[in-house]
């Protein structure tokens, strides 16, 4: 299982906006998709690296061509 | 004619003699209204944005300056140097009126000078815009919330395809409405309408993408200290590329008949119909 990427939706002021985890802390949402992967890095919670390798994983996992449209754009755009 | 103002020096030409038409040449100044379309009275008013009045751009066009028409100085500003959008003289989009044009990461933001956070008595939000493109999950064309957190305030952003007011919580379904966005029209001509009455959350799309939503919700909107921002969600992750022409908001619901006068003004104005 590849790591998923987790938004806040609590109300700890003090919580990360963000993570990258294979199984997300109570408090985070999943919302994984392509580009989200590299949102966590542009914020700062995990480095350009490990971003890159688990949006390669999610790649993999689920297979190029059940990305969304909006997935392959990005790709396209972002990653090609 | 360029000022120093701060640490920056701007060009502080009215529109005309930057090549801009003036669209409504004896107007109200303070409202950006004019001729036989005057900008009408709205109850709560703490925000007008007009592309039309009082935007400084450096020798680029780039946007420094964008100065409040409300009389509460609640202007925008340019909060990254790198990060500018570009003012348009004339957007055929948008009725050949000019227009803010936001690209990736481009941000505008506005200030609380006149607390703008007072959100006891609901809000009333108009956006003029032209939709370019979005290249991430969740695209905000406006904000005023925490950050790129976004559990206190509220936003619009895109998000399974609808276009979605959200208040105190992105992530709560009972806090956020939406209208269908699956393919927003590129380089359209869209009002956007986000109302709270601390009964229902309402939002509107009239022009292209024409749809409405409501939900019951009453809770006060949980404040902010966190500035107001045009195309932009708290962080380069969650923008939006859009043209904005004017920008509108009050602290109040406005009575139907004060929002029923800003719409005829804003359809008029952009020949939305």
């Amino acid at each position: 299982m590849g790591k998923k990427v987790g938004k806040y939706a609590g109300t700890d002021a003090n919580a990360n906006t963000l993570q990258l985890k294979e199984v997300l802390d109570s408090d985070y949402v999943d919302i994984t998709f392509l580009d989200t992967f590299f949102a966590v890095s542009n914020e700062g919670f995990c480095t350009e690296a490990e971003a890159t390798q688990a949006a390669q994983d999610y790649i993999n996992e689920i297979g190029f061509d059940n990305l969304s449209d909006k997935e392959k754009a990005y790709h396209a755009a972002n990653l090609a | 004619m360029f000022i120093k103002k701060g640490n920056k020096f701007i060009n502080a030409l009215p529109l005309w003699k930057k090549g801009m038409h003036p669209f409504q040449p004896f107007g109200n100044v303070a409202t950006g209204g004019g001729g036989g379309n005057p900008f009408p009275s709205v109850t709560g008013l703490i925000l007008h944005l007009d592309a039309g009045l009082d935007v400084s751009t450096n020798i680029s066009n780039e946007v420094i300056d964008w100065l409040d028409q409300s009389g509460n100085n609640n202007d925008g500003y340019d909060p990254f140097s790198s990060r500018r959008p570009i003012l348009t003289a004339s957007n055929a989009n948008l009725n050949s009126l000019p227009s803010v044009d936001f690209g990736n990461d481009d941000v505008i933001n506005v200030d609380d000078s006149v607390t703008m956070d007072n959100v006891g008595n609901g809000l009333t939000l108009y956006v003029v815009f032209s939709y370019v493109s979005d290249n991430n999950s969740f695209p905000h064309l406006i904000s005023h919330t925490n950050g790129s957190t976004w559990t206190e305030g509220w936003g619009v952003y895109i998000r399974d395809n609808q276009l979605q007011f959200y208040v105190n919580n992105w992530n709560s379904p009972s806090q956020r409405v939406g209208v269908t966005y699956s393919s927003p029209v590129v380089n359209g001509k869209s009002i956007l309408k986000c109302v709270y009455d601390r009964t229902n959350l309402y939002i509107e799309l009239m022009g292209d993408n024409a749809g409405s939503a409501t939900k019951a919700y009453t809770a006060a909107i949980n404040t902010t200290i966190y500035p107001f921002q045009l195309c932009y969600g708290g962080s380069t992750s969650w923008d939006i590329n859009a043209n904005i022409a004017e920008v509108i908001y009050a602290d109040s619901t406005m009575t139907a008949a004060q929002r029923t006068n800003v719409e005829n003004y804003l359809k008029t104005k952009f020949n939305v119909t």
